[in-house]
C-alpha cells in the first residue's frame, strides 16, 4: 500500500466516522429544551468532519498532497513488532507479573531495534533488562507505592 | 511593606530544619514524578499524601506543594531529551525542545525551560503573595458565560498552531474534540463512545494520550531515522545551558508567566490550558513565527514559564477561597484537612503564621529546584549519548510503568499504545498531532461552558454580550481573527524594507499592554 | 488529632488487630460463624487517595484497627477508574466471597443506573451504615432570599450540582418540587467549580455537605438556609430543617459497608457488631464525625438495605424526569 493509498483510506474512514458521530449525535439528543443535548457537539463535529475529509479525499485523488513516507518497509515492520511486542506484554502481565513481563517486553524491543546475536549486546541488553525493570519495581512500588500487578513468581 | 514583612518572617520559618527537608523532599520526589511519562502533579500529590501527612502541621503541605511545582520542572526533562511528555503540562515543551534536543542541543532546551521554570515561579510567587485576595475575587467573575468566551479567544490564538496543511490540522482538532467526548457527559448524562467499555467511562486521560501521541510515536520515527545516532554531533557544548537565551527570550518568559498566572487562578482550566495559550501566543507574536516547532529557545521558554507559574495560581483560590480548582489542589485540600486545618476564607485570617510559613517554602523550594536541575542538566542530557537499542527498551520500561501507575490501570497502556500507533499513521499522512491535543483539552471545556450558560440563560444567547467580560473577550476574540488578514493586507503595500516593522508593531504593542 | 493517628490512618495497608475474635466477642448476641474471619479482608476503594470515599474508607479501617474489632487486618485499596465501576465490579464480581468489602458512594447508585457498570446494588449484600452526612441549602450571603419560603419569590432559579445525577440535583429536584418554583441544575466538574459558582453569584442556590459548607458560613459568604436530614444537625443548630418548614424533604447521603452477593448471614451478623462498635465510638466521632460534621447514625443490615434500595430508585426517578435514562 503506497503512502497516498492509505492517506485516501484514511480520509475516507474520517468521512464515513464522520457519518458516525452525526448519526449517534442525534442519537444522544440534538437539543434538550431550549439547551443543546448530549448530541449536539457530537453531531456537529461530525458535519465538519464530513466536510474536512471529503476535501482530503479529492485533494489527495486528484494528487494534490505532497506526501513523502519517511519510513522504509523494514521499519514499518519494526513498528508492527514493537506495537505486537508491547500488546503481549499487556496480556501475559496478569500472568507473569508486571516486573517480569517487563523484562521480556525490553528484551524483546531490543532485539528488534536491533536484531543482533553478538554476545557483548546480548549481556548487556540483557544486564539493563533485568535491572531497570527491577529498578522500576522499586521506583513504583516501593517508593511511590503503585501497586504494580504481581504475577505467580510473586514478582 | 507588610507583606515583604510577612514574607521575609515566613522564609525564616520556612529554614527550620523540618520544614526545609520536607520541602526539599517533596521538591525532589516532584522532579522524579514529574520527569516520570505519563505521572504529572495530579497523581504525584495523590500517592505521596498518605506519606507527607504523616510529617505533621506545616511540613506535610510543604511537601505535597514541593511535588506540584517540583513537577513542573521536571515534566520538562523527559519531553525535551526523549519527546515523551513527562505530564500533562509538559505537552507543549515538546514541540520545541525535542527538536534541540535532536540538534544536539539538549542542554541549551533543558537550561532554558530551568530558567523559564524558575522566571514562572518566581512571577507566579510574587503574584500570589502580592495579589492573592483580590485575583481571587476576580476569578469568581468567571462563570459559564465568561469561560466560554474565554475558550473562544484561546481557540482563536491557538489556530496558529495548526500545521502546513490548515485542512487536515482542522480535522485533526476535530478528532481531538470527538476524544474529548469519550466518557460519561457531564451536562446530560449519558455515556458516549464508551463502546460498553467500564474503562472509557470517566473519559481518557490527556497525559495518556499524550503519551502515546508523542511519545511513542516520536521512538516509532526514531527507530526508523537511524538505528543509533550520531553521538559524534553532541560536544560537550551542546549539553551546558547558554544564559544568554534567557535574555533573547525575555517577552515569552514574561507573556508566559502573565499567562500561566491568570489563567491558573480561574477554576477548573488548569496549567495544561495555560502552556498551550503562552505557547500560541509566543508564537502569533513572534518576529519569526515560521521556526516555532523546529527548536527554538523561545518555544521552551514560553510553555515552561507558564506551566511554573500557573502551578502557583492555580493555588490562590485553594487557600484564599478554600476552593480547589483542580485534580491537584483537590487532594491538597484533602491534606488541609488530614493536618486539621478548615481550608476556606478564613485560613488566611486564622492561620496566617502557617500561610506565610507555606509560601516562604515556596520561595526556598523554588530556588533549590533551580541549582538541582542546573546541575543535573549536563547529566540529564548525556542520555543520548547511549545507544537505541538499549535506550527504547528502558524508556518504554519507563512509560510502561508511569502509564499504569496513574490509574493503576493496564487498560490505559493499552489507550496509549493505540495513540502511539494512531499518531505514526496521522504523522506520516502530515495530519498534526498539535490540534488534536488542542481539541481534546480545550473541546470539552467549550462544549461544557457553553451548554451551561445555555441552561443558566435558558437558551438565550444574547448574554454573550450582555456579560462585560465575556464580551471584552469576544471583541479581542474577533481582533485576533481578523488582525493577521488586516495585517497581511497592509503588508503587501509596503515596500519590503518597511516589512520587518509592521510585523513589529502590533507584537510591541500588545507586549506593553 | 496526633499525628501518630494519622500515620496509622495513613500508612497504607497494615491495620493490625490483635485480640478479640470477631466471633468471640460477638458470641453473646449473634450466632457468629466461628472461624470467620480467618485471613485478611480487602477493602476496596473505587476512587482515588485523597478524596472523600477514600477518606472514609480508611478511617472506618483505622478505627476498625484501633478498637481490636477483627483478628485480622484490612488492607485498604484504591482501585479507580470508571466512575466507581472498575472498583465496585471487582467487588461486585466475588460472589460470595466474606474477604472483599467496600463503601457505598454516589456513585454506586447512578454509575449502574447509567449503564456503565456490570454490577449494580443487586450484587452486593448490605452490612450496615454507621453515620449520614446531611446537605445544607445555601445561597450567596448578598443574596435577596433569606429564608427557604423567599425562594418562592423567585421566578426561576439555577443550582450548581457535580455532574447530572448526584445528590444536589435530586435535592433541587425535590426543592423544585416542594415550593413550587423551577429550579434549573446546571452540571460542573466538581465542588471546587460549584462552590465558585455560587460565591461568583453565577448560580442562585447549592447543596453542599456540612464540611464543605461550613468555613463559608463561618466566613459569612454563604447563609444556610435549611438542611436536608430529618432533625437539626450539630454543625448548624440554628438552620432549621425542611420538614420544620413545612416540606417534606429528607435525603442524606448514608456512609455503609457493603460486601458481595451471596455472603454468608453469619458473616453479615459479625459485620453488623462491627461497625455498630465503631459507630459508637468515640475514636470514630473524633476522625469522622467531628472532621465533616456527619450525623452518626447506625443502621443494621436489613435498614441499610432498605435505604439502599430506596436511594437507588430516588436515582432512577429523577434520571427518568430529566431524560437521562429511558
Amino acid at each position: 500500500m503506497t503512502i497516498h493509498r492509505l492517506d485516501q483510506f484514511v480520509a475516507l474512514f474520517l468521512l464515513l466516522f464522520g457519518a458516525y458521530l452525526v448519526w449517534t449525535g442525534l442519537g444522544f439528543g440534538f437539543m434538550q429544551g431550549t439547551t443543546p443535548g448530549a448530541g449536539y457537539f457530537p453531531a456537529l463535529a461530525g458535519g465538519v468532519l464530513i466536510v474536512l475529509s471529503a476535501i482530503n479525499l479529492v485533494r489527495s485523488l486528484a494528487g494534490l498532497e505532497d506526501l513523502k513516507s519517511r519510513m522504509a518497509r523494514r521499519d514499518v515492520v519494526k513498528f508492527i513488532a514493537i506495537t505486537a511486542a508491547m500488546l503481549v506484554f499487556v496480556v501475559i502481565t496478569p500472568f507473569a507479573g508486571m516486573t517480569i513481563a517487563t523484562m521480556l517486553l525490553m528484551l524483546a524491543i531490543g532485539l528488534i531495534i536491533r536484531p543482533s546475536l553478538e554476545r557483548a549486546y546480548l549481556v548487556r541488553l540483557g544486564i539493563t533488562s533485568i535491572f531497570f525493570s527491577l529498578a522500576c519495581l522499586v521506583v513504583f512500588g516501593t517508593l511511590l507505592r503503585v501497586p504494580v500487578p504481581r504475577g505467580i513468581f510473586g514478582l | 511593606m507588610e507583606i515583604m514583612g510577612l514574607l521575609i518572617d515566613g522564609i525564616g520559618q520556612a529554614m527550620q530544619p523540618s520544614i526545609l527537608a520536607s520541602t526539599m523532599l517533596g521538591a525532589i520526589l516532584g522532579l522524579l514524578i514529574g520527569a516520570l511519562p505519563g505521572l504529572g502533579p495530579s497523581a504525584g500529590v495523590a500517592i505521596m499524601l498518605p506519606i507527607a501527612v504523616t510529617f505533621g502541621g506545616t511540613a506535610a503541605i510543604a511537601c505535597i506543594a514541593g511535588i506540584y511545582y517540583g513537577a513542573m520542572f521536571g515534566g520538562a526533562i523527559t519531553s525535551i531529551l526523549l519527546g515523551i511528555p513527562g505530564d500533562a503540562p509538559s505537552v507543549m515543551t515538546v514541540l520545541d525542545g525535542y527538536p534541540m534536543a535532536l540538534k544536539g542541543e539538549a542542554g541549551r532546551a533543558l537550561g532554558m525551560s530551568v530558567f523559564a521554570s524558575f522566571i514562572g515561579g518566581l512571577f507566579g510567587l510574587a503574584g500570589m503573595v502580592a495579589l492573592s485576595v483580590p485575583i481571587s475575587r476576580w476569578a469568581l467573575a468567571f462563570g459559564p458565560t465568561e469561560m466560554t468566551a474565554m475558550m473562544a479567544f484561546s481557540l482563536s490564538l491557538v489556530s496558529v498552531l495548526g500545521g502546513r496543511n490548515s485542512i487536515k490540522g482542522f480535522a485533526a482538532l476535530v478528532l481531538g474534540m470527538w476524544v474529548g467526548m469519550i466518557g460519561l457527559d457531564p451536562i446530560a448524562g449519558p455515556a458516549r463512545y464508551t463502546f460498553g467499555q467500564m474503562d472509557l467511562f470517566d473519559g481518557l486521560d490527556f497525559s495518556v494520550v499524550a503519551v502515546g501521541l508523542f511519545g511513542l510515536t516520536a521512538m516509532f520515527t526514531s527507530v526508523s531515522d537511524k538505528i543509533d545516532r550520531d553521538a559524534a554531533s553532541f560536544s560537550l557544548r551542546s549539553l551546558l545551558p547558554r544564559f544568554r537565551d534567557a535574555v533573547a527570550s525575555r517577552w515569552e518568559l514574561l507573556s508566559g508567566s502573565i499567562i500561566g498566572f491568570v489563567v491558573g487562578v480561574l477554576p477548573g482550566v488548569g496549567a495544561t490550558a495555560a502552556t498551550m495559550l503562552s505557547y500560541a501566543t509566543a508564537k502569533r507574536f513572534s518576529r519569526r513565527p515560521e521556526k516555532f516547532g523546529t527548536g527554538i529557545v523561545e518555544g521552551v521558554a514560553a510553555p515552561e514559564a507558564a506551566n511554573n507559574s500557573a502551578s502557583y495560581g492555580n493555588m490562590i483560590p485553594l487557600f484564599t477561597l478554600g476552593i480547589p480548582g483542580s485534580a491537584t489542589t483537590a487532594v491538597m485540600m484533602g491534606g488541609l484537612l488530614m493536618i486539621g486545618l478548615q481550608p476556606g476564607p478564613l485560613l488566611f485570617v486564622n492561620n496566617s503564621e502557617f500561610i506565610w510559613t507555606l509560601f516562604g517554602s515556596f520561595w526556598v523550594g523554588n530556588l533549590a529546584l533551580v541549582f538541582l536541575t542546573l546541575l543535573l542538566t549536563p547529566l540529564l542530557a548525556s542520555i543520548l549519548f547511549i545507544s537505541t537499542a538499549l535506550l527504547y527498551p528502558v524508556i518504554i520500561a519507563v512509560v510502561m510503568f508511569g502509564v499504569y501507575a496513574i490509574e493503576f490501570s493496564m487498560a490505559n497502556i493499552v489507550i496509549a499504545i493505540i495513540a502511539g500507533g494512531i499518531g505514526l499513521v496521522l504523522m506520516e499522512l502530515d495530519y498534526p498531532p498539535v490540534p488534536l491535543v488542542l481539541g481534546l483539552v480545550l473541546g470539552p471545556m467549550l462544549e461544557r461552558n457553553i451548554r451551561r450558560t445555555m441552561i443558566q440563560s435558558e437558551g438565550d444567547l444574547s448574554v454573550f454580550v450582555q456579560h462585560p467580560i465575556s464580551l471584552t473577550l469576544f471583541i479581542a476574540t474577533a481582533f485576533v481573527i481578523v488582525l493577521p488578514q488586516i495585517m497581511r493586507v497592509l503588508k503587501l503595500r509596503k515596500i519590503p524594507a518597511d516589512e520587518a516593522e509592521a510585523e513589529a508593531m502590533p507584537a510591541d504593542s500588545e507586549r506593553t499592554a | 488529632m496526633t499525628h501518630s493517628t494519622l500515620s496509622a490512618l495513613w500508612s497504607r495497608g497494615r491495620i493490625t488487630a490483635v485480640s478479640a475474635l470477631c466471633a468471640a466477642s460477638l458470641m453473646a448476641t449473634t450466632p457468629a460463624l466461628a472461624d470467620y474471619p480467618e485471613r485478611d479482608i480487602s477493602m476496596i476503594i473505587p476512587f482515588g487517595v485523597g478524596g472523600g470515599s477514600d477518606t472514609l474508607a480508611r478511617t472506618i479501617a483505622n478505627v476498625i484497627g484501633e478498637l481490636k474489632l477483627l483478628p485480622v487486618q484490612i488492607l485498604p485499596e484504591n482501585r479507580p477508574g470508571g466512575s466507581g465501576a472498575v472498583g465496585y465490579s471487582s467487588v461486585g464480581k466475588e460472589k460470595g466471597n466474606p474477604y472483599v468489602i467496600a463503601t457505598v458512594s454516589v456513585s454506586f447508585f447512578t454509575t449502574p443506573l447509567q449503564g456503565g457498570s456490570p454490577v449494580s446494588y443487586r450484587d452486593f449484600t448490605p452490612l450496615g451504615a454507621i453515620a449520614q452526612s446531611p446537605y445544607v441549602l445555601v445561597v450567596p450571603a448578598s443574596s435577596e432570599y433569606k429564608t427557604l419560603d423567599d425562594l418562592k419569590k423567585a421566578k426561576r432559579l439555577t443550582t450548581g450540582t457535580v455532574g447530572v445525577v448526584s445528590d444536589a440535583a435530586l435535592l433541587a429536584k425535590m426543592t423544585s418540587n416542594g415550593l413550587g418554583v423551577k429550579i434549573d441544575a446546571v452540571p460542573f466538574d466538581g465542588e471546587g467549580e460549584v462552590m465558585a459558582a455560587i460565591l461568583g453569584g453565577h448560580v442562585n442556590v447549592a447543596y453542599f455537605n456540612p464540611s464543605e459548607a461550613l468555613p463559608q458560613i463561618k466566613a459569612g459568604t454563604l447563609r444556610p438556609l435549611a438542611v436536608s436530614s430529618a432533625k437539626r444537625a450539630d454543625a448548624f443548630p440554628d438552620v432549621p430543617t425542611f420538614s420544620e418548614l413545612g416540606h417534606n424533604i429528607v435525603h442524606t447521603q448514608i456512609r455503609g459497608l457493603v460486601m458481595p452477593k451471596d455472603v454468608k448471614p453469619e458473616v453479615v451478623a459479625c459485620w453488623e457488631g462491627v461497625l455498630k462498635k465503631v459507630a459508637e465510638s468515640p475514636q470514630w466521632r473524633t476522625q469522622y464525625i467531628d472532621r465533616f460534621h456527619d450525623v452518626p447514625n447506625f443502621m443494621n443490615s436489613a435498614e441499610f438495605a432498605t435505604a439502599i434500595a430506596d436511594t437507588s430508585g430516588r436515582y432512577e426517578r429523577l434520571m427518568k424526569e430529566l431524560g437521562v435514562i429511558k
